[in-house]
């Protein structure tokens, strides 16, 4: 039990740590074109490669059927001895089922349709009783968030997803795919189709991406530079053209809102120009085209120029106000010393 | 004549002197009154929030912000805490915990974020054990997001979702309302889902939001700025 706790908790942290270092090389085909205006001489760009077929490793047989009383379905499958999920080869779980539902229920009962590998969730099916009727939701690098209601009793999912980086492993690893019915019945059977299972892959998750700083802070008056470096997957799609476009309310963009990129390769950098007055902002910079929209959101502070601090000022405008009191005081109190005495 | 000249100087002075004060304050004090933080939104220490990059195009603010378009710099509710991955839905969760927080709380929060770079914001008014505890009495408080109130994907975590925690009292009339306690409920979240068979990693991970003891209005802060972890699969 020790053992299994310390593993997790290792696998756990190095999940997120991997995630938050953020490479900053700039390397790209180079080819810009800016704002609205087209231009003619289209730049030379790399030869787009061919997206590769996926490879089946581990096919769930057809009609394999889940009910909310059965036990999970399993899947023994081995992997080479250098598996892992990237970078070199990647493992997608394909899942294709009917569902069969209960529209009976009530309101805001759920359910949820798992795949694991090695007790790694990488599909997640999810249902919710609405009054409109069954909502279905599921969410991969693949195809994206994808939202369904029905008020009939049967569904298909279409789910594929990329594995989760530790349900990967060289040698035996197996697939797990059960229902959470969470109290209620909702969901009555899931039955596979023909051409689930495990596939690899060679390309990665992510098509492309956009990084850009967090944080930009300047000084009024300044020009403010908000660069970002989009990256794309070499070997997903073609390299195809892709339009970039800065929205900054209350900002002044110096130069052109957008920029046409003909080509990415695998990294290009850019820069947009603002100015504006002293404040918070937020600026956001999208990326557009044959690919995922990437976006990326960048806090902005633009500060007062640098002044003395104000304390001082404070200290010595206190002392002022408390002279002039003082001042105003002894003056009423001379006077009423001063003042004749009636005689009786 | 010349008590009169006397008097008159005096006044002169003692009106210059207030005036020339007043002066320094003026352009004093204004900058001093911005940078003082709101008694209504809670401010994160040092004015800094940041995105939490956790692969794939997700990211995450690491503190949920009180309205949709809150700049977070300055208006923020409570430090992101608690991170449900391999499972994490906010169905799943919410049902997890449904025995100890059963009612539905009135008030949204806001938690935005891209998903494989697309930018969202998701809300959620959370779960509690009361929904409104009237005075002398308290409450737990949890809010979950991710994109379109369900979850998100990265290959790293798994669906996962994140979580902010706090504690409410005093609501119902709002006589003496006040809000505390995040790292007790943080804690209590994960000590409840233990005990049903899930697992947890506390200090899990840092996500920047770490909040010294504070008060600022009926908001007191108490947060380490690590994340716990919960694994959402037995």
């Amino acid at each position: 039990m020790t053992a299994s706790f310390t593993r997790r908790t290792r696998l756990a942290s190095a999940a997120l740590m991997s995630t938050l270092s953020i490479s900053s090389v700039a390397v790209g085909c180079g080819n810009t074109r800016t704002d609205t205006v087209s231009q003619t001489q289209k730049a030379a760009c790399p030869t787009a490669s061919t997206p590769e077929t996926d490879r089946l490793v581990a096919q769930i047989p057809a009609k394999t059927t889940l009910s909310p009383a059965g036990r999970p379905a399993r899947l023994n499958f081995n992997l080479p001895a250098d598996a892992a999920q990237g970078p070199a080869t990647w493992y997608v779980l394909r899942l294709s089922a009917d569902l069969s539902m209960n529209p009976s229920q009530p309101n805001q009962t759920s359910a949820g349709i798992i795949g694991a590998t090695n007790g790694r969730v990488s599909h997640q099916v999810e249902l919710e009783r609405r009054p409109e009727g069954i909502r279905l939701f599921w969410n991969g690098l693949l195809g994206g968030p994808h939202h369904e209601a029905t008020t009939k009793p049967k569904a298909t999912i279409k789910f594929d997803n990329y594995l989760q980086t530790t349900g990967v492993k060289p040698g035996k690893n197996t697939l797990e795919l059960r229902i959470d019915q969470r109290g209620g019945n909702l969901v009555r059977q899931v039955t596979v189709r023909p051409g689930s299972g495990i596939y690899q892959a060679s390309h990665p998750p992510e098509q492309l991406g956009l990084e850009a700083p967090q944080t930009v802070e300047a000084t009024n008056g300044e020009e403010l530079a908000v660069p970002y470096t989009l990256t794309r997957a070499s070997n997903r799609a073609a390299d195809t053209p892709t339009r970039i476009n800065v929205t900054a309310q209350g900002l002044q963009i110096h130069g052109p809102s957008s920029h046409t990129l003909d080509c990415i390769g695998e990294r290009t950098s850019r820069r947009f120009t603002l100015t504006g007055d002293p404040g918070n902002y937020i600026v956001r910079v999208s990326a557009a085209g044959d690919y995922n929209q990437a976006t990326a959101i960048i806090n902005v502070h633009i500060a007062v120029p640098a002044s003395p601090s104000n304390k001082p000022r404070l200290i010595a405008a206190a002392l002022l106000l408390l002279a002039a009191v003082g001042v105003a005081r002894s003056g009423n109190i001379r006077r009423r010393l001063k003042k004749p005495q009636s005689q009786p | 004549m010349i008590k009169m000249r006397t008097r008159g100087a005096r006044r002169a002075i003692s009106l210059g002197l207030a005036g020339l004060g007043l002066a320094f304050l003026a352009t004093g004090l204004p900058s001093q009154l911005t940078s003082a933080p709101s008694a209504v939104a809670a401010t994160p220490r040092n004015g800094q929030c940041y995105w939490i990059p956790l692969g794939e195009g997700t990211q995450v603010l690491n503190y949920d912000i009180p309205a949709a378009n809150s700049a977070c710099h300055t208006s923020v509710d409570w430090a992101v805490n608690v991170f449900f991955g391999n499972g994490g839905t906010v169905n799943s969760v919410k049902s997890a915990l449904n025995y100890w927080y059963s009612d539905i709380s009135s008030n949204d929060m806001f938690m935005p974020g891209t998903d494989r770079n697309v930018s969202f914001t998701d809300k959620d008014n959370g779960r509690k054990r009361l929904a409104c505890p009237v005075p002398g009495d308290q409450s737990r408080h949890y809010r979950v997001y991710a994109d379109s109130d369900d979850y998100l994907y990265t290959t790293a975590h798994g669906p996962f979702v994140v979580a902010t925690t706090h504690w409410d009292a005093n609501e119902c009339p709002p006589i003496g309302k006040r809000f505390y306690g995040s790292e007790e409920v943080e804690k209590h979240i994960a000590s409840v889902l233990e005990s049903s068979g899930y697992w947890a990693v506390r200090d899990w991970a840092s996500f920047s939001n770490n909040e010294p003891y504070r008060v600022e209005g009926n908001h007191t802060w108490e947060s380490n700025g690590m994340v716990t972890y919960i694994s959402m699969t037995k």
